[in-house]
């Protein structure tokens, strides 16, 4: 089996994200630390919990996750009774979670963990820290594509993304979908604004550039309320429009419903999680002039691909992979299939 | 009986002030919250605090390294008092609970060298030495603050966890399914054992602890005690604080330049002069009178504040301070909390008159009216001021009454009069104000919040020239100037 160590060994802080649960992210996980091996002291947390061991939609035995001796994990509390690893209890931090405080052990035996990490990003972002003060080299955070509250950009430097059958019967709709969902991974930053405008959004949840540089704030608290604003504010003055949080199909159409009020606009996001829209929507999207750009750049390393789908229904794993090739320019590897080479 | 009513606390906002501290662990933060106040008979002990604070003020202002070190420990801690109580009931801790346990007692020894190299200042707050329970909770004397069951606690989970490694390592690199699962079979019950043994550890552990709970809560109680004692003394250096005389002799308020923390803040917020206050209380009927608009209010808050404070064992925010301890306070004002029970203003103030006169009985305390009986009709309302001044002279508290009423004060009393706008040249202000059109901000900035003690029995007549000066009507100042003659 082909190792992935040389696509991550550059990188301190990797996050695995997945278009759907069941697309095989703990396999990919399990994979990253059986290259990583002994080479480097590895840590892992996540983003919140992310599922189960069995699968309580599709009743399916879940893959769980076998750290090595000397791995560094955080998870909560109350998941310390299903890792059976032999525990050093290295800081007990006060992030409260819904499965408890956040702990943080180093593992010193083999053994299958339980992580369910903190759900803010600041927070995770202070655990990663805690994880690498007490020696871990390289961090895997196990964030998912539908947090939307979190930016995978903020607390790792690279990003893998998991993809598979699990996501829909129709093979060309997974190949499409998850094109989308690169074509989002891979958008551009503004350089130009991204601090200035990083800093606002501590404060506002949106905001408008106008070409002469002056900038607005517009006042609202949720998206719903956000879709009914903006058409007050379109005009062929604005040059950025900056959203925080996630993009919905609504807000999009009510940029396509007052395209006569622009001409050219550039929406800027905090990153390529953030949206929730299907492909059409972006395309008419771009095609009224809409340039879509980010704040954090991500950086994707390569896709994985999972030809299994917990309903029994698989997809011709040479077939998949090739239509995947054909659509996406970052590597795509099989990680479960026996040879995974790249494509 | 208490010494303060909850409805005098919030009428002061003692618990906003209080707020302004910097409390910096979760033991301190207890303590503060359950705060006690010094009673009659306790002088000694208060003495002792504030020789103490005088102390800790010094070392604060030489020594901050020494502060910042003791900070960022208490800083440190979390609130783990459930964990000893859990020893103490028999209980079985876990490996979570075990390390918080040890990395808490080597804060302790790092808090603890701090104290000792200062023992002249912070001899009443060196902890209790738990060096056994490091020892206990360290096996391998690492002095780290992480935690996991040694194998040095027993020879037989030593044994267990050397299978579970070998197993392991095969584990590791089997390829073949059926081995694979056998393997893995093994580990299961070699992870059984190790849990089990893991348990008669734990367990034997939970009980050791238990013989140092009492000694681990005593060295909470007084770090609870330490982080106060800081807080009040750090809090008294923000803000100005005096270390005040405590009067023994007799039952007594005396403050010079006095002030009230949030009102002066707020002054100088707004770039405005702060007026400190100066009065003197013995037993009996103190009388505050004055113009409107003069402050009369803030002067009763000023007083108050500082007294309760002095009682909690804080310096007080003064020039100089001489207090007696005292039995209780009451400070009663027209309350909107009362009001809305149902009651009126005038309602909610014989209610409170009521438990007054309860605890006027039961010692000595410091009683303080803000303008009784105003929501009544002012005849009936000027007898009961009278009344009530004339009931108090002659009990064993200090009492303090603001009041518009005249013919309230008499000889036997003291009374204070706000020195308002008496000393100002009314024509030149009038002028002022005519050329400008901020009235009222005018007013205030020549009003003299001072209290001055005099020996007149009248109420000053400042109504009539105020309102001339926000700029009533002609007309009807006329008729009210009319009302005046006629009187006369």
């Amino acid at each position: 089996m082909r190792s992935v160590y040389e696509f991550i060994e550059k990188y301190k802080r990797l996050s695995i994200i997945g278009m759907e649960k069941n697309v095989g992210k703990t396999t990919l996980l399990n994979k990253l630390i059986n290259d990583i091996g002994t080479k480097k002291v590895l840590g892992i947390t996540s983003i919140g919990r992310d599922g189960e061991e069995v699968d309580v939609v599709t009743n399916t035995d879940k893959p769980r996750i076998y750290v090595r001796q000397g791995s560094i994990i955080a998870t909560g509390r109350n998941c310390l009774g299903k890792c059976d690893i032999t525990k050093e209890v290295l800081y007990v931090t006060d992030f409260t979670t819904p499965m408890g405080d956040i702990v943080l052990l180093r593992a010193l035996s083999d053994g299958y963990v339980d992580i369910a990490g903190p759900s803010y990003n600041r927070q995770v972002k202070e655990v990663v820290k805690l994880m690498e003060d007490f020696g871990s080299e390289i961090t895997i955070v196990d964030g998912a594509l539908s947090r939307k509250s979190t930016a995978i950009s903020d607390v790792s430097d690279a990003t893998i993304l998991a993809t598979g059958a699990a996501l829909s019967l129709d093979m060309l709709k997974v190949v499409e979908e998850t094109k989308k969902t690169v074509n989002f991974l891979l958008l551009k930053e503004v350089p130009e604004i991204a601090e200035k405008v990083k800093k606002y959004f501590e404060k506002v949840k949106a905001l408008f550039i106008k070409k002469d540089k002056t900038v607005e704030f517009i006042d609202i608290n949720n998206s719903i309320d956000l879709s009914n604003k903006i058409k007050e504010y379109l005009s062929e003055e604005i040059e950025y429009f900056c959203i925080r949080g996630a993009i919905t199909q609504k807000i999009i159409e009510t940029f396509i419903e007052n395209r006569a009020s622009f001409s050219k606009l550039t929406l800027v996001v905090e990153d390529g999680t953030k949206f929730f829209i299907d492909s059409n929507l972006y395309n008419k999207a771009k095609l009224c002039g809409i340039n879509f750009k980010v704040l954090n750049e991500i950086n994707l390393l390569f896709i994985t691909c999972n030809p299994h789908s917990p309903l029994g229904i698989d997809f011709d794993k040479n077939e998949f992979k090739k239509r995947l090739k054909e659509e996406i320019t970052v590597p795509i590897i099989d990680v479960i299939g026996d040879d995974n080479e790249v494509y | 009986m208490k010494f303060i009513d909850e409805n005098s606390i919030n009428r002061l906002n003692f618990k906003g002030l209080l707020s302004r501290m910097e409390i910096l662990s979760p033991y301190g933060k207890d303590k503060l919250n359950n705060i006690s106040v010094y009673l009659p008979g306790q002088e000694e002990n208060l003495e002792n605090e504030f020789n103490q604070m005088e102390k800790i003020m010094n070392f604060i202002l030489e020594d901050k390294k020494s502060l910042t070190g003791i900070e960022a420990i208490l800083h440190r801690l979390k609130d783990i008092k459930a964990l000893l109580n859990c020893s103490l009931e028999d209980g079985i801790l876990d490996v979570v609970d075990l390390c918080e346990i040890k990395a808490q007692t080597l804060m302790f020894e790092e808090l603890n060298k701090f104290l000792k190299e200062k023992n002249e200042i912070f001899q009443n707050y060196i902890l209790k030495d738990l060096s056994e329970l490091i020892e206990l909770l360290d096996p391998n004397n690492e002095k780290i603050a992480t935690f996991h069951i040694y194998e040095a606690y027993s020879v037989i989970l030593k044994e267990i966890r050397k299978q579970k490694r070998e197993v392991e390592k095969k584990l590791f690199v089997e390829k073949d399914y059926d081995k694979l699962k056998s393997l893995k079979d093994e580990r299961l019950s070699i992870l059984v054992d190790e849990e089990r043994e893991e348990f008669k550890i734990r367990k034997r552990l939970s009980k050791l602890i238990k013989k140092f709970a009492p000694n681990f809560i005593w060295n909470i109680n007084k770090i609870a005690e330490l982080d106060l004692i800081l807080g009040k003394v750090k809090f008294s250096k923000e803000y100005g604080g005096i270390k005040p005389k405590i009067s023994k002799e007799k039952k007594e308020i005396i403050l010079k330049d006095a002030i009230n923390i949030e009102v002066k803040e707020f002054l100088n917020k707004v770039r405005k002069e702060y007026t400190p206050i100066s009065i003197t209380i013995g037993i009996g009927t103190t009388i505050i009178t004055g113009a409107n608009m003069g402050g009369k209010s803030v002067a009763l808050k000023t007083i108050a504040e500082n007294v309760l404070l002095f009682h909690m064992g804080f310096f007080v925010f003064a020039k100089e301070a001489k207090i007696s301890l005292l039995d209780f306070l009451f400070f009663v004002s027209d309350d909107m909390q009362d009001i809305s029970k149902g009651l009126s203003t005038f309602g909610a103030e014989i209610i409170k008159l009521k438990e007054v006169n309860r605890y006027l009985n039961n010692g000595s305390g410091l009683i303080i009216f803000d303008e009784f009986a105003r929501g009544t009709n002012p005849k009936e309302g000027q007898k009961f001021v009278r009344a009530l001044a004339k009931y108090l002279n002659i009990k064993d508290s200090l009492s303090i009454i603001t009041t518009h009423f005249d013919a309230v004060t008499t000889k036997e009393m003291k009374h204070y009069q706000v020195v308002g706008l008496k000393k100002l040249n009314f024509d030149e202000l009038k002028n002022k104000i005519l050329a400008s059109n901020n009235s009222m901000e005018l007013i205030q900035e020549n009003m003299d919040f001072s209290l001055e003690e005099t020996e007149n029995t009248e109420v000053p007549k400042d109504a009539y020239n105020i309102a001339k000066l926000i700029g009533l009507d002609d007309e009807i100042s006329e008729m009210i100037y009319d009302e005046y003659t006629e009187e006369e």
